[in-house]
C-alpha cells in the first residue's frame, strides 16, 4: 500500500491545563471519506485546527502528502493542498458568491485571474449555485452558506478536504443534498474527513470513523462496528447505557 | 463565460475609473481657463488631497487596516524631496520616485514590525498616529534639516526639469497627473488578484488563511503601496509648497483632514476619496477665505459641523449609495446574464 495522504503521529494540544486533544494518532489514506465523531468539548474543531494550521500542536506531528506540516502557516498549508471548512461559517459577507469562490480558486497566487474564474464557474455548477452566484455572500441562509464554505475550499483544488460540521442546522432535503455533494466531491478525488453530529449522513458517507473522547481517540474502525462498542455508547450515553447495550 | 459577456460600465469599478479619470481631465481643462493664483492654489491642495485619499484608501480602506497615522509618509516624501533638492541638489522628479521608495521602506518597516507583534486594530492605528508625532519631533531637533524653521525653496524662474515655476498652472496639471496615476494604481490593483485577496483580508482574515492567501503578506503589500504613493505625493508638495516645517507636513490635524475625504467619501471605492476630497478640501479653504480673519475659528466650526452631520448621515461613505444605484441599475443585465437568456438582453439595451 502506498503512502497514506494524511498522518497524524501523538498530536497534543495543551490550553492551559486542559489537553484538547491528547496524543492522538491516525492516517487516512487518499480517495477515502473519514468521519470524525465525539461528544461536544471532546476535540473535533481542535484537532481540525492543528491539521490545518491554525493552531500549533504542543506535540506530535502532522504529515500530509510526505510534507510535514506541523505548525506551518494555515495559508501555506492550504498552498500543499488542505482545504477546510468552520463550524461557524466564514463567507466575506461583502462580495458575491462568484467572487468568494474566485477567491479560493485563485489559490493564493497560484492560479491566474481568468482561469480562476472558470474554475468558479465549474464549482458553481457542482455545488449548485448559479442561481444566487450574483448575490452578496452576506444575504445567503445558512444553507446556502454551508454550501458556499464547501464551494470555496473546494476552489483551492485540495488534494485533502476538512469538513466541520456543514450539515449541522440544515433541513433533511438538505442534507441529503450535502450527503451527495460530499460523495461528488470524493468521486472527483477529493480526500475528505468530517466532523458531523448528524449521524444519519456520516453513516451513509463515511467507510472509517474515529471516536474522541475528552481529546483521546477511543476507537476507530467501519461505522456499524464503531458505533455499537460499548466505549463508544458509554461516551454518548454514559455508564448505564453502555451496560444495556 | 461568466461575467465577460456584461457590459464594460456594468462593472463597478470600471464605471468609477471612468468616472473618477473624467474628473481629473474636466478639472485640467477647466484649470487651463482659471488665471486666479488663489483658485488654482486651492485646486491644486485639492488634488493633492485627492490623491493622498485614494493612496489611503488601498490600505486604510481595501485591506481594512485601520490606518489612521498616515502622514507619516507624507511628511517623509516631503522632507526626503526638501533635503535632496536643496542640501544635495537633486533632481526634484528623481526625488519623487526616490521618495516612493523610501516612503514604501518605512512602510514596509512599520508592517513588519506591527504585523510581527500581531498590533492590530485600534492598537495599530495609535502606533501609527504615534509614529508620525515621534517623526516631528525627531525633524523638529534635527539641525541639518533645518529644526523647527523648516526648509524654504527658492524658485526664480520657470524650468521642467526642476519642477519649480512662477505661475500656479503648471503644478496643477503635475498635481493631476500624480492623481491620475494614483487612481489607475488603484484601479489596476482592484482588478488584479490582489483586489480579490485585499477582499478577503478585509472580510475574513481567517477565511482569507483557510483559501491559501498569507494576510500579513497582503497587508504589508497594501502598506507598501499606500505608503510609497504618500511620499511621491509628499515629495510634489515641498516643490509646490517651496516651503515646509515639521509642524506641517506631520500636523496631526492636517494628517486627519487627509482621511476626512475617503472616509467621506467611502473608503472602498475610487469615486469616494477622489469626489470627497475635492468637495471637502476647497469647502474648507473657502470657509477659512470667507470667515477668517475677524472670526478665525467659525470656519473650522461650520467645517466641524459639515463633517459631524456627513460622518452620522454617510457611515459607510457617499459612495456606497452611488454603487447601490449602480447596483440597480445594472441588475437587469446581470441577471439575464447569469440565466444565459439573449433575447432578454436585447430588450434591456433597446429600453434604454
Amino acid at each position: 500500500m502506498s503512502q497514506p495522504l494524511l498522518q497524524v503521529k501523538g498530536l497534543v494540544k495543551r490550553f492551559g491545563g486542559l489537553t484538547a486533544v491528547d496524543r492522538v494518532s491516525f492516517e487516512v489514506p487518499a480517495g477515502k471519506i473519514l468521519g470524525v465523531i465525539g461528544p461536544n468539548g471532546s476535540g473535533k474543531t481542535t484537532l481540525f485546527a492543528n491539521v490545518s494550521g491554525f493552531l500549533t500542536p504542543n506535540e506530535g506531528q502532522v504529515i500530509f502528502d510526505g510534507h510535514d506540516i506541523t505548525g506551518q502557516r494555515p495559508s501555506d498549508i492550504c498552498s500543499l493542498g488542505v482545504a477546510r471548512t468552520f463550524q461557524i461559517v466564514q463567507p466575506f459577507a461583502g462580495l458575491s458568491v462568484f467572487e468568494n469562490i474566485v477567491t479560493g480558486a485563485l489559490r493564493g497566487g497560484r492560479t491566474g485571474l481568468n482561469e480562476a474564474r472558470d474554475k468558479a464557474a465549474e464549482v458553481i455548477r457542482l455545488c449548485g449555485l448559479a442561481p444566487v452566484s450574483e448575490q452578496l455572500a452576506g444575504s445567503l441562509p445558512i444553507a446556502g452558506r454551508k454550501r458556499l464554505e464547501v464551494a470555496r475550499a473546494i476552489a483551492t483544488r485540495p488534494k485533502l478536504l476538512l469538513l466541520d460540521e456543514v450539515m449541522a442546522g440544515l433541513r433533511p432535503t438538505e442534507v441529503d443534498q450535502a450527503v451527495e455533494l460530499i460523495f461528488a466531491i470524493r468521486n472527483s478525488g477529493i480526500t475528505v474527513i468530517l466532523v458531523e453530529h448528524l449521524m444519519r449522513a456520516v453513516m451513509a458517507l463515511c467507510e472509517e470513523l474515529l471516536v474522541l473522547q475528552q481529546g483521546k481517540l477511543i476507537a476507530r474502525g467501519e461505522p456499524r462496528a464503531v458505533c455499537d462498542l460499548p466505549e463508544v455508547v458509554r461516551a454518548y450515553f454514559g455508564e448505564s447505557a453502555a451496560r444495556a447495550a | 463565460m461568466h461575467n465577460t459577456n456584461k457590459s464594460f460600465f456594468a462593472d463597478w469599478t470600471n464605471w468609477q475609473v471612468v468616472i473618477a479619470m473624467g474628473f481629473v481631465v474636466a478639472c485640467g481643462l477647466g484649470g487651463s481657463f482659471v488665471e486666479s493664483d488663489y483658485l488654482l492654489q486651492v485646486m491644486v491642495l485639492a488634488a493633492i488631497y485627492a490623491a493622498i485619499g485614494t493612496a489611503w484608501s488601498i490600505a486604510g480602506g481595501l485591506s481594512g487596516l485601520l490606518l489612521l497615522g498616515y502622514i507619516s509618509f507624507f511628511g517623509a516624501g516631503a522632507y526626503l524631496d526638501g533635503l535632496l533638492f536643496t542640501r544635495m541638489g537633486v533632481n526634484p522628479w528623481l526625488c519623487i520616485v526616490l521618495a516612493f521608495f523610501s516612503a514604501a521602506a518605512l512602510a514596509w518597516l512599520i508592517s513588519l514590525v506591527t504585523l510581527r507583534f500581531g498590533l492590530a486594530e485600534d492598537y495599530f492605528a495609535m502606533f501609527t498616529v504615534a509614529l508620525s508625532q515621534v517623526f516631528k519631533y525627531i525633524l523638529l531637533n534635527w539641525d541639518y534639516a533645518g529644526g523647527a524653521t523648516g526648509i524654504y525653496l527658492t524658485v526664480v524662474q520657470d524650468d521642467f526639469w526642476t519642477l519649480s515655476f512662477i505661475d500656479r498652472k503648471p503644478y496643477l496639471y503635475i498635481a493631476l497627473v500624480l492623481l491620475a496615476a494614483v487612481i489607475m494604481t488603484t484601479y489596476a490593483v482592484q482588478k488584479s488578484r490582489m483586489g480579490y485577496y485585499l477582499a478577503a483580508v478585509r472580510e475574513n482574515d481567517q477565511a482569507a488563511e483557510a483559501l491559501g492567501i498569507n494576510v500579513r503578506k497582503v497587508k504589508t503589500q497594501a502598506m507598501i503601496l499606500s505608503g510609497g504613493m504618500a511620499g511621491s505625493i509628499g515629495a510634489f508638495y515641498t516643490q509646490f509648497a517651496t516651503f515646509i516645517d515639521p509642524k506641517q507636513v506631520f500636523s496631526l490635524a492636517t494628517n486627519f483632514e487627509m482621511l476626512l475625504g475617503p472616509v467621506l467619501g467611502g473608503r472602498l471605492s475610487i469615486i469616494g476619496p477622489v469626489f470627497g476630497a475635492s468637495f471637502l478640501k476647497p469647502t474648507q479653504d473657502f470657509l477659512r477665505g470667507w470667515m477668517g480673519g475677524e472670526a478665525d475659528a467659525v470656519y473650522l466650526i461650520l467645517y466641524g459641523a459639515v463633517l459631524a452631520i456627513g460622518i452620522l448621515l454617510l457611515p459607510k461613505g457617499a459612495a456606497h449609495y452611488v454603487q447601490l444605484w449602480h447596483r440597480r441599475r445594472y441588475a437587469n443585465q446581470a441577471q439575464t446574464l447569469a440565466a444565459g437568456n439573449t433575447e432578454t438582453i436585447t430588450t434591456v439595451g433597446a429600453s434604454k
